[in-house]
């Protein structure tokens, strides 16, 4: 059967070293062509619309592959040829460790794509939290919420944005409300103005929503819902991703907060930052570096640390990077970025596999070649 | 090393990390909130400056001790009413053919009862620009009454301003309260036909409006009765008080510049002439971020009527705009309104305005009036914001 597989055209053409070439040439003019793209449309746009995509086109009309396809051939490529050209000998154990190298970094890219999370957190000083919020995913979120001191706590239940649609009814199960999404906008203007009839006022004074074009970058959108609780008189309500503050709604006696806001990702620690530090390079306002100290919660121990540009702090999978900083009003934030990938370590090891089969292979030919000159060198004195 | 075992294993292998990366994404449904944060600037009473947070306008009157006052009034015949929530101290429907109108009274403490400020936001409400002394004269023009309890009131109406509006367009009828140290104000929108069947209403319902503190115990009537947190504050930037914890300001009115008495919420104000026609600055000091920079502007692009930007354009427009730092060091900007496309509505008229913000307050130095008036003074405008210092 291996055989029969071995001799099929399309495993054949499949596993060519020609498909090797054009797969490596079109990532090199991908990779080339993405980087002036964001130079102008923004590193979002950019991997969107020509790395995470099968294809794209350009000109209005010629289709050119996107990178997500042309990894896949070349994983298929790669992995027909390890199995059916590869010869499995011991002097060829260098190329196979550098396809499975290769392989494995192709994996991890998969595996980045499709389980890696990114957030950020900002805090300013004297501020701590638990939850970081994503760059572009929101979500519609209703909650109840203690305080204490300076502390806030907030227990409640959200529903992904985008698993939420016009005329469907959600049920918030753990504070026991339904309520009818009447409608959705992926980006909208808020109008503020007197509140209309039969909607419930808000804090903005916000009485309209309207539909705006949705940007290619996520960042610049702001998402609206209109609601009604599926309660006795009630009123319908408007939440804007854009609007500063929550609203308040009652239900059953208790004061909630409803929001559309950007996802929240929970840390597996809680970070307080206690101090940022900036300096410049000397005469001029340019930032040399910069550093956040913080007091790092996990499993009721607490310690303090320090993230700076190029020492982030890993915790369970996730790593702080420092990101940011603002210091308008006198009042100085830091911005971490926050990463989830528990496939980090994977390309590390992919890129050792890869230069260590090259050098096994490289000693493996340099003995080989050795062992022929010395048998030239013997036959010739012979 | 088995051929065919190594075969298949790689095969597997292939197929297995194809299906991973493959994998249907499950259908996602609502997940558990529960966060943590500490916020030591909310509790001690400020707005965060930017970003999201997560505090409703009730919040701050959680975190305050609460005392309820009760509020009542006679219901005008014909009206529902029905109790308040937020800032509302109670909500009236009034039927307007086949849909609901609402009537509302809202009550802050320690308001200021200056009219300029209000004013001019339900202007902005109902998109009508007008000169300063256009203001002037429409607020001169108030009917004065007092309610069965002697408070002082002001009615606008404002139908009269039907010349400056679009044609079918919403108008508003307003009274403004002053009793004791809380400011009542009870509004109603709606069509020019509406508002006149229903202005009788709305100025018997204005009138009976008291409370229930002893000085206020002659009720007549059928009451109504309403509760309001007199510490609620409001995050809302259109209902900013002046509030104590401003700075000092002194500054060099530029040349040419008439300095008026400023009321109300205002520390300073000017009227700016330029070839007969009148332009009025203002000066405003309000506590904490006052909404940001960008609410602010978004806001003044609404009432001049400016043709909406999306946020690329927008952020790209404040960029472009003037830096200006004050006597002490100060930042700010210069935002001029006066070269965006406006619609009819404006009549002309525009907004220049500087925002500077400090650790305590931001400070708003505005113009309004006639696009040539304004064009004229930008730089003076600069010159008073240059001239700004604060006493410590």
């Amino acid at each position: 059967m291996w055989k029969k597989i071995k001799k099929n055209y399309l495993v054949k053409q499949l596993a060519s070293f020609d498909v090797t070439i054009i797969c490596l040439i079109l990532l090199m003019i991908l990779t080339f062509w993405g980087t002036l793209h964001q130079v102008d449309y923004g590193l979002y746009d950019a991997q969107h619309r020509m790395f995470n995509t099968w294809f794209f086109t350009f000109l209005g009309f010629i289709p050119f592959p996107g990178a997500k396809l042309v990894l896949w051939v070349a994983f298929i490529n790669l992995g027909l040829a390890t199995i059916f050209k590869h010869s499995y000998q011991w002097k060829k154990i260098g190329l196979l460790l550098t396809h499975f190298g290769l392989l494995l970094l192709i994996i991890s890219a998969g595996f980045t794509y499709h389980f890696a999370e990114e957030s950020s957190l900002t805090l300013e000083e004297g501020e701590a939290s638990n939850v970081s919020d994503d760059y572009h995913h929101w979500e519609f979120a209703i909650w109840k919420q203690s305080v204490r001191g300076d502390s806030v706590f907030r227990d409640g239940e959200a529903f992904p944005l985008n698993a939420v649609g016009k005329g469907e009814t959600l049920s918030f199960l753990k504070i026991g409300l339904p309520v009818k999404i009447t409608e959705v906008y992926k980006n909208c203007k808020a109008m503020t103005g007197p509140t209309k009839p039969g909607m419930a006022p808000n804090g903005f004074n916000i009485n309209e929503l309207i539909s705006s074009r949705v940007s290619t970058d996520p960042a610049e959108n702001y998402p609206g819902l209109i609601f009604d609780p599926l309660t006795a008189g009630s009123e319908k309500m408007i939440v804007y991703g854009g609007a500063p503050t929550a609203t308040s709604m009652t239900w059953e006696g208790e004061n909630y907060y409803v929001a559309l806001r950007r996802k929240k990702h929970p840390l597996p620690v809680s970070i307080q930052l206690n101090d940022f530090k900036k300096s410049e390079y000397p005469g001029t306002q340019k930032a040399r570096s910069f550093e956040s100290k913080v007091t790092i919660g996990h499993q009721g121990i607490e310690r303090d640390i320090t993230i700076s540009m190029n020492k982030p702090f890993r915790q369970d999978g996730f790593t702080f990077y420092q990101a940011s900083f603002s210091q308008a009003g006198g009042q100085e934030a830091s911005t971490l970025a926050v990463v989830k990938n528990y496939g980090r370590l994977l390309p590390y090891i992919s890129c050792l596999l890869v230069g260590l089969g090259l050098i096994v292979h490289f000693v493996l030919r340099l003995v080989a070649f050795a062992a022929n000159q010395k048998r030239s060198r013997l036959h010739v004195s012979k | 090393m088995k051929m065919i075992s190594t075969k298949n294993f790689l095969t597997l292998l292939v197929l297995g990390v194809g299906m991973v990366l493959l994998r249907c994404k499950s259908h996602e449904s609502s997940y558990e909130i529960h966060e943590f944060e500490i916020k030591p600037n909310l509790a001690n009473g400020n707005m965060p400056k930017d970003g999201f947070h997560n505090f409703s306008s009730g919040q701050m009157g959680e975190m305050g001790s609460r005392s309820q006052v009760e509020i009542k009034f006679d219901t005008p015949k014909g009206w529902v009413s029905e109790p308040g929530s937020g800032m509302r101290a109670a909500t009236f429907k009034i039927a307007d053919g086949d849909s609901n109108k609402e009537a509302t009274i809202v009550i802050l403490p320690n308001a200021n009862d200056g009219f300029i400020g209000n004013i001019s936001r339900w202007l902005g409400q109902i998109n009508i620009v007008l000169a300063n002394d256009q203001l002037s004269q429409f607020i001169e023009e108030r009917q004065k009454f007092v309610t069965v309890n002697n408070a002082d009131g002001s009615f606008f109406d404002f139908t009269k301003l039907e010349e400056f509006g679009r044609p079918n367009q919403e108008y508003m009828l307003a009274s403004i309260l002053k009793i004791g140290n809380k400011s009542v104000f009870v509004k109603l929108t709606g069509n020019v036909e509406f508002l006149s069947n229903h202005k009788e209403s709305l100025l018997t319902l204005s009138k009976s409006i008291r409370f229930s503190d002893k000085e206020d115990l002659n009720e007549t009537g059928a009451a109504g009765v309403a509760q309001v947190d007199p510490n609620m504050q409001t995050s809302d930037p259109n209902f900013n008080q002046v509030a104590d914890g401003v700075s000092e300001l002194s500054w060099q009115t530029p040349e040419g510049w008439k300095s008026l008495n400023a009321s109300g919420m205002r520390t300073g104000s000017f009227e700016i002439s330029y070839n007969g026609k009148k332009a009025d600055g203002s000066i405003i000091q309000l506590p904490g971020p006052a909404g940001g920079i960008e609410n602010n502007v978004r806001r003044w692009m609404e009432q001049i009527g400016a043709v909406p930007m999306d946020e690329q354009e927008f952020q790209k427009f404040l960029s472009n705009q003037k830096k200006v730092q004050t006597r002490d060091g100060y930042k700010g900007i210069l935002v001029d309104l006066t070269n965006l496309l406006s619609g009819d509505l404006t009549q002309g008229n525009s907004i220049v305005a500087v925002i500077i913000s400090t650790e305590r307050e931001t400070i708003f130095l505005k113009l309004t009036g006639p696009k040539v008036v304004l064009k004229q003074n930008v730089d003076a405008l600069a010159e008073l914001s240059s001239s700004l210092k604060m006493a410590s």
